[in-house]
Parts: C-alpha cells; sequence; structure tokens
C-alpha cells in the first residue's frame, strides 16, 4: 500500500512536471493563432557614395615641438606620420619616420630629418620626405602640443592601442586599447624612455595615436553635428593652406577608411652618432620599398602592424 | 531573415532609425526653420490616360522644412536665413526630381541628380532604387510626401562655409495601379559642398525603410 502510495505521488509528480514543462513551452514557443506581434525585425535598404578621388591620398601629419612662445612652424618636427588613404578600398596606412633619421634635406644637405622644419617649414620637410621616401604628400598639416591636447580634448579623448607598459613623467598605460585625454595622448606619443626599441617604439605609437583618433571620430559620426565639430577643431589648431572647402571634402575622404583596414609602419634604421648627436641611420631601400608597395592603393603585404 | 545580416548591424540600424525619427520629430518644434522656395508641386504628379484608374491620393505634399542643427565657426547669425535657402536647395532638387516632380507611372528620373556633383550622381545612379524612386515609379499613378525635413550642419573655418551634412528624412506615400497605398521613407545623411556660391550633394548615406500606413 505504501508502495503504491508512494508510486501514485511520483505518477503526480511527474504529471505536474510535465505539466509545468508544456506551459513553459508554450509561454517559450510562439503561437501565431494566439500571440499578437510585439517584436518588429525589418531590413533596410542602405546605399552609400562619396565623390572621392580614385587614388590614394598621402598626407603628412607634423607634430611641432615648439616650446610656447616658439612659432611652431619654425620649430623642429617631434612627430612625423605619412598617412596614406585609400577611399576606394578603405585601406589606410601610417608610415612613422623617426625624427632622429639622418637624411639628405634638399639645399642644406645631410642633417636630422626633423631639422627641415627649422630650415624650411612644412614644404620643406614635405619634400625632404617625398625625396627620401618616393612618395610626395599631397597634404602637411602642423600641429602643436597645445594644439594636439586641445583637438583630442574637443571629441572627449582618443581611444587607441598602448603595445608596451610605460611609465615617465607621472604617465602610466599599459598595454591594450586605452582612452587618452589631451594631455595623456600628448604625453604617448611622446614617450620613448623605457621602450625596447626607443624612437622606433615611439613613432608606432604615434601611428597607433592616429588609427585611434580616426576609430574614434568614427565611432561618433552618428551624432548629429559631431563631424562638423571635430573638423572645426581641426581647423582651429593644425595649421593647413587648405581652404574650408577642400578641407571639407578632403576630410569626408579620409573618413571613408575602415580603421580595421589600417597598418601601422615605422621606418626602420640602424642608430649611432654623428659628432655628438645620437642619431638614425635609416634603411633607405626598405623605406623605398616600403613607399613602392603602398603608393598606389595604402595596401601593406608584409611587416607593419594592426 | 537574419541569416546573412549581422544582428548588431540590424539593431543599431533600427536604433539610428529611431534616432532620427526622434530627431525629426525634435527639429519640426524649433522656431528656425524655412521652406526653400520652388519645392514639389502642391498635387501628386500623375498623368492621366483614358485607360489610368481613377487615382484617390489627390492631397498636396507636405513643403519642405530646412533648419539649421549647426552653424559653422564664425559664421555670423544673420547668414541663417540664406544658409538654409542655398543649402537647402539642392536638397529640395533631389527630392524633387528623384521623388515628386516625375509624372507617374515613372520609369525615368532625368532630373534626380541635377543639383550632384558629377561623380556623386555617377554612384546615385548605380544606388537608383535607394537614392530614387526607380523601385515603385512603374507602380505608382501618384505619389505625395508626407513630410520632408532636412537638418543642416554646417562646417565653416573663420566665418567660410566649407561643406555640410544634411540630416534628411523624407516620408512618401504612393498609390499603385490598383488602388492600394504604400508608405516608405528615404532617410539619412547626405553630404554638400560648393563651387563658389552653388552648393552641390557630393555624397550620400542613405537608407530607405517601409513607414507604417
Amino acid at each position: 500500500m505504501t508502495i503504491r502510495v508512494r508510486r501514485g505521488t511520483r505518477i503526480v509528480r511527474r504529471l505536474a512536471t510535465f505539466g509545468v514543462l508544456l506551459a513553459l513551452l508554450g509561454l517559450l514557443i510562439p503561437n501565431d493563432s494566439h500571440y499578437p506581434t510585439e517584436f518588429t525585425l525589418i531590413k533596410l535598404e542602405t546605399a552609400h557614395g562619396l565623390d572621392a578621388t580614385d587614388h590614394v591620398v598621402w598626407i603628412l601629419a607634423l607634430g611641432s615641438d615648439a616650446r610656447p612662445g616658439q612659432p611652431y612652424l619654425g620649430s623642429r618636427s617631434d612627430a612625423i606620420q605619412l598617412v596614406g588613404i585609400d577611399p576606394v578600398t578603405h585601406r589606410g596606412v601610417t608610415i612613422g619616420i623617426p625624427r632622429d633619421s639622418y637624411v639628405n634635406i634638399p639645399g642644406y644637405g645631410q642633417n636630422k630629418i626633423n631639422a627641415a622644419m627649422v630650415f624650411g617649414g612644412p614644404e620643406l620637410t614635405a619634400q625632404t620626405v617625398a625625396n627620401f621616401t618616393g612618395i610626395t604628400p599631397d597634404y602637411v598639416f602642423v600641429t602643436s602640443f597645445p594644439g594636439l591636447i586641445r583637438m583630442v580634448g574637443g571629441i572627449n579623448g582618443i581611444t587607441a592601442k598602448v603595445t608596451f607598459n610605460m611609465n615617465d613623467q607621472g604617465q602610466v598605460f599599459h598595454p591594450g586599447m586605452h582612452k587618452f585625454t589631451g594631455v595623456q595622448a600628448l604625453a604617448f606619443a611622446r614617450i620613448r624612455h623605457g621602450l625596447p626599441a626607443g624612437d622606433f617604439n615611439r613613432s608606432m605609437d604615434q601611428g597607433q595615436l592616429l588609427k585611434g583618433g580616426l576609430a574614434t571620430i568614427l565611432g561618433k559620426l552618428g551624432r548629429p553635428g559631431f563631424f562638423e565639430r571635430a573638423l572645426g577643431l581641426l581647423a582651429q589648431y593644425a595649421d593647413t593652406t587648405v581652404n574650408p572647402v577642400d578641407l571639407y571634402r578632403l576630410a569626408r575622404t579620409v573618413l571613408e577608411v575602415n580603421p580595421a583596414r589600417v597598418k601601422v609602419c615605422v621606418l626602420q634604421g640602424g642608430t649611432g652618432y654623428v659628432g655628438a648627436q645620437s642619431v638614425v641611420f635609416p634603411d633607405v631601400a626598405a623605406a623605398r620599398s616600403l613607399a613602392a608597395d603602398v603608393r598606389h592603393d595604402a595596401k601593406v603585404d608584409r611587416g607593419c602592424t594592426a | 531573415m537574419l541569416q546573412g545580416m549581422p544582428l548588431r548591424r540590424t539593431t543599431s540600424r533600427l536604433a539610428a532609425t529611431a534616432f532620427v525619427c526622434w530627431l525629426c520629430a525634435s527639429c519640426t518644434s524649433h522656431g528656425d526653420t524655412t521652406s526653400p522656395p520652388d519645392t514639389s508641386s502642391a498635387a501628386p504628379r500623375t498623368t492621366a490616360t483614358a485607360t489610368a484608374p481613377q487615382v484617390t491620393l489627390t492631397r498636396a505634399s507636405s513643403p519642405l522644412r530646412v533648419t539649421i542643427g549647426q552653424l559653422g565657426d564664425g559664421v555670423h547669425r544673420s547668414e541663417r536665413h540664406r544658409l538654409r535657402v542655398a543649402v537647402g536647395a539642392p536638397v529640395a532638387a533631389w527630392f524633387d526630381g528623384a521623388f515628386l516632380k516625375p509624372d507617374y507611372p515613372a520609369s525615368a528620373f532625368p532630373d534626380a541628380f541635377s543639383s550632384w556633383t558629377r561623380g556623386a550622381a555617377a554612384q546615385g545612379a548605380h544606388d537608383k532604387d535607394l537614392t530614387t524612386n526607380a523601385a515603385l515609379g512603374p507602380d505608382l499613378v501618384a505619389l505625395v510626401a508626407d513630410k520632408q525635413l532636412a537638418t543642416l550642419y554646417i562646417f565653416a573655418h573663420g566665418g567660410i562655409t566649407g561643406g555640410a551634412t544634411a540630416k534628411v528624412r523624407l516620408v512618401l506615400t504612393g498609390e499603385q495601379q490598383d488602388g492600394s497605398l504604400v508608405h516608405f521613407a528615404v532617410s539619412g545623411d547626405v553630404y554638400l559642398t560648393r563651387d563658389k556660391q552653388r552648393w552641390r550633394i557630393f555624397g550620400y548615406d542613405l537608407q530607405r525603410s517601409k513607414e507604417a500606413s
């Protein structure tokens, strides 16, 4: 009897469990006959187009190391980045040139490349880069330390990739993606002490900052008016002779890039001394080979980093 | 179907659409609006033939409302009206040529890109199912605009304008040959720049969606 009761109880329990399961399934599985439509999933047709150039746009981005009160166009260039954007394939490449690269400056002989800004401003720097690499920039942008801080701050920071542990003058960064304030971005672009390859790593970090800046801006383009505000900051804090109409079209062209398809490269070389000066002796053949690879499509087949 | 379409992108597009709807709805409450002259005609465009069905969609199109969302650096406030008219004009010309002015049924939209740069027009023609009413035009007998909105975000440096993004929303109702109505919208961004004083569309990022009746 007891056994029967237990069996009966077990059967009741099983039936109850089965009933609960059915009820749950009834809740979870939609039934067209009595469940109203509460969700809608629609496919949107989209289209994007831009009347842009069909060739790679090359921009020489220079960071002047002018101190307060100094003319920043007549000061040395602390950061030298040659940026190529292909608006058709959405590829991009940044080529960092170590500032101590010992190259021929047209009309001035062998010297550190950053001295070209002092001798002849952005134009001579562009000419020097063109002679050295074989790529003639279409545009040159120059900004200063305060300009960089304000530009980054104006778009509420930039998120970029940190490769090495860094700890210099109170700024500490760890490997991974990091959101930089304006002051932090400047520090990140300048720190070289403690980096395994010194100026070469610093040049790579500058490229990562540019790439991160593009990604940050692209990520915010959906905000009404953001593009125009960001471009306004650039126009305000960068020195350019480009008129507002061309600047607008250029910026739209640059933002055709897909940051995931941007490679960060640094021209390599050896280090040494010329007199008392510490310099980088660039591998000119490698630099020209890289430039030849990317000149027409901004596509890097080997080396460089994502 | 979810297959072949990333959910995240779909969700973000839905969110973006909702945001644009909200944005445009809020734009109408701004007092700073204008309607550029010579927008679409008051009555829907139809072609009357002996065999054509009776057109019931006869109400007038809503006029284009152009709002300044952001004025560029150094541009004086007194320039707002002039800019609304000047930058709104190519948007109005596009809406008219690509959707509102053709006689329906229509399979050609020769004036669709008259306010676009040559390169943008070529790309727009490639995307004609979205940038014009080519997809539905042959089946319609009439078309009216329920909403025509453009909010302008202008870039300027030192008081000199360089370009603008127009956030647009065009909500349309079409009458098909069988008398049924179809509701759809084209929304998104068009990029404008100027050649001297003439503004033109040189890029676009648009979406088309069905609208609830």
